[in-house]
């Protein structure tokens, strides 16, 4: 008769992993088991809704830090912290020309961590704006546009002007000297368009000049018009990867 | 398609697995931007400047940094070519890059084609040279060096562009050089497309006639320099016989695209003082004069 192993008895470290990661309500909210073998491995981003948003197993180059430098991640790293951030300062914001300044001002008196809040917001923002111009011409300067994925660098022009137009809607809120003429002056521009100039202009102020009709217009593009669009055509962005086969690679 | 063939065997061998290699970086990548963008945080204070005043113009008034661009751009040509014009051509061909360079060869790999890193490296140090000279000749820097320019007044050179419209005179045969170009009768006495809202389709046409010296300066000559110059730099490493595939021309066009780009941002952003004047950084105001 052939030896077989017989199972010793298991350790304590065993009994607590067991206790922990193979009760009946960690199984109900994680189906695969610990990331060890490459069974589980494979299963965890497979049934996972986030980490679905990966193949399971990827091309060796494309996990080189040099052939994505993470960019397009990144990009969508900051959009998820903005987003984070953002909903914190709605709390304490009033999109009015009467309050929007004196609440901006509370952040740094009265609010805890209210300061560091608006300073991430606000830096994330400004790193958003270059990590998805950086990752434009990554994605060009790998070639990455061609067939198939054209359509996918059309969905990322997309995403590049909601980018901007994001930022510059966030501008104004603050209700400061800066945030007002700079959208005055970007504006103009705007309102510069020939033939339709004058009625952007009107359109983006809700009037002739700057004022609360134009506040609650940019609040309300940026906090949820905006977004919102964002997040679909990121999603269209993410799906068209997976289905383009994923990452560009030499044919 | 070809995606729907499985893949052989071999490429299988060529891939690891998401969950840890990729999930790795991704880790690594995201600690270290939320570590910095901490760090920067706690150091460096959004600005918060006095309450908006309407009545109170700071200067120079500045758009964001990421649409100083534009706004330097428009310091050199009519503002709507500028602001809008040429924007919008730009994102449409930005877009259409795919669609024109439809071959699937030198992708999927950083550069690609056998030239690449030379011309991206040419185009974008020539176009910034490029910028720099044209930013310079429109601020009236090349002044001095430009007297020798006929029918402009004595001891005078061009300060740029608007100069040809200004200060420029000259006579050929019965022609009188500016004044009877700036009013030209438009023919059979047809007037400007003028829509509902007193708007008008074509700018330099008002109800005497064509103002074309107007038209020449803020539209048709920085157009023609815009794609004039785009063409040349494609010209140029033509005969060089480094560009010989559509992707090599989109390298040309991008790279020269991104870099007027960055000038123009940079320029607009840290050379720009009161009265949107050419000057250097440290005159910059960081708190402008009414803000
Ligand atoms: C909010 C903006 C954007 C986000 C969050 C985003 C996100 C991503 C991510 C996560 C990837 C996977 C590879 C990588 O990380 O590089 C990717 C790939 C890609 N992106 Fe973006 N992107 C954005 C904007 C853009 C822009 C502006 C363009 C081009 C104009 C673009 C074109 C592409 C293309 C063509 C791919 C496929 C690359 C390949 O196959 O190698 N994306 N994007």
């Amino acid at each position: 008769m052939a030896v077989t192993e017989q199972p010793g008895k298991p350790g304590l470290g065993e009994r607590i992993y067991a206790l922990l990661f193979q009760n009946y309500i960690w199984r109900s909210v994680f189906r695969s088991g610990y990331p060890n073998t490459p069974r589980n491995q494979m299963l965890v981003v497979a049934t996972n809704v986030f980490l679905h948003l990966h193949p399971t197993r990827i091309h060796r180059t494309h996990v080189k830090i040099t052939h994505t430098y993470c960019l397009g991640g990144l990009s969508f790293f900051m959009f998820l912290g903005l987003t984070v951030t953002g909903v914190l300062l709605m709390f304490y914001y009033i999109p009015s020309t009467e309050t929007a300044y004196i609440n901006m001002k509370a952040l740094e008196t009265d609010v805890q961590f209210g300061l560091l809040m608006r300073n991430m917001h606000r830096w994330m923002a400004h790193a958003m704006v270059i990590l998805v111009f950086l990752h434009m011409m990554r994605v060009f300067y790998t070639g990455a546009y061609k067939p198939p994925r054209e359509f996918n660098w059309v969905v990322g022009v997309v995403l590049l002007v909601l980018t901007i137009l994001l930022s510059f809607t966030g501008y104004l809120l603050p209700w400061d000297q800066l945030s007002i003429w700079a959208i005055t002056v970007g504006s103009n521009i705007a309102g510069s368009a020939p033939v339709l100039g004058g009625d952007v202009k009107f359109t983006l102020f809700g009037g002739f000049s700057i004022g609360q009709t134009s506040l609650i217009r940019f609040y309300t593009l940026h906090v949820i018009a905006l977004p919102l669009l964002a997040a679909v055509f990121m999603t269209v962005h993410f799906w068209r990867i997976r289905r383009d086969g994923g990452m560009a690679r030499p044919l | 398609m070809a995606e729907t063939t499985p893949r052989p065997r071999r490429e299988r061998e060529e891939e690891v697995l998401v969950w840890p290699d990729l999930v790795f970086v991704e880790f690594i990548a995201v600690m270290l931007f939320s570590v910095t963008l901490l760090i920067l945080s706690t150091a460096i204070d959004a600005p918060l400047l006095n309450h908006a005043n309407p009545d109170l113009t700071p200067n120079p008034s500045k758009a964001p940094w990421y649409l100083l661009n534009l706004q330097e751009l428009l310091l050199h040509m009519e503002a709507g070519l500028a602001g809008v014009t040429v924007p919008t051509i730009a994102l449409v061909l930005l877009a259409a890059i795919p669609y024109i360079d439809r071959k699937t060869d030198a992708q999927g790999r950083w550069w690609g084609t056998e030239n690449s890193i030379k011309i991206a490296l040419f185009s974008w140090g020539a176009t910034i040279v490029l910028m720099w000279l044209l930013i310079l000749f429109d601020a009236g820097k090349f002044e001095p060096y430009t007297r020798w320019f006929p029918g402009l007044p004595d001891g005078k050179g061009l300060s740029g562009l608007r100069t040809l419209q200004t200060d420029w005179k000259w006579t050929l045969g019965g022609l009188r050089y500016p004044n009877d170009l700036t009013n030209i009768p438009a023919p059979f006495g047809i007037d400007n497309i003028n829509l509902a809202g007193d708007r008008k389709v074509f700018l330099y046409w008002n109800k005497g006639g064509i103002n074309l010296v107007a038209f020449m300066v803020e539209q048709i000559i920085p157009m023609t320099v815009i794609i004039g110059l785009s063409v040349l730099l494609v010209l140029v490493q033509k005969v060089f016989r480094w560009v010989h595939t559509t992707r090599d021309v989109m390298i040309v066009l991008f790279s020269g695209f991104m870099a007027a780009f960055l000038v123009l941002t940079i320029v607009g952003t840290f050379f720009r003082g009161e009265g949107q004047n050419l000057v250097p950084p440290w005159e910059v105001p960081i708190h402008p004069h009414g803000a």
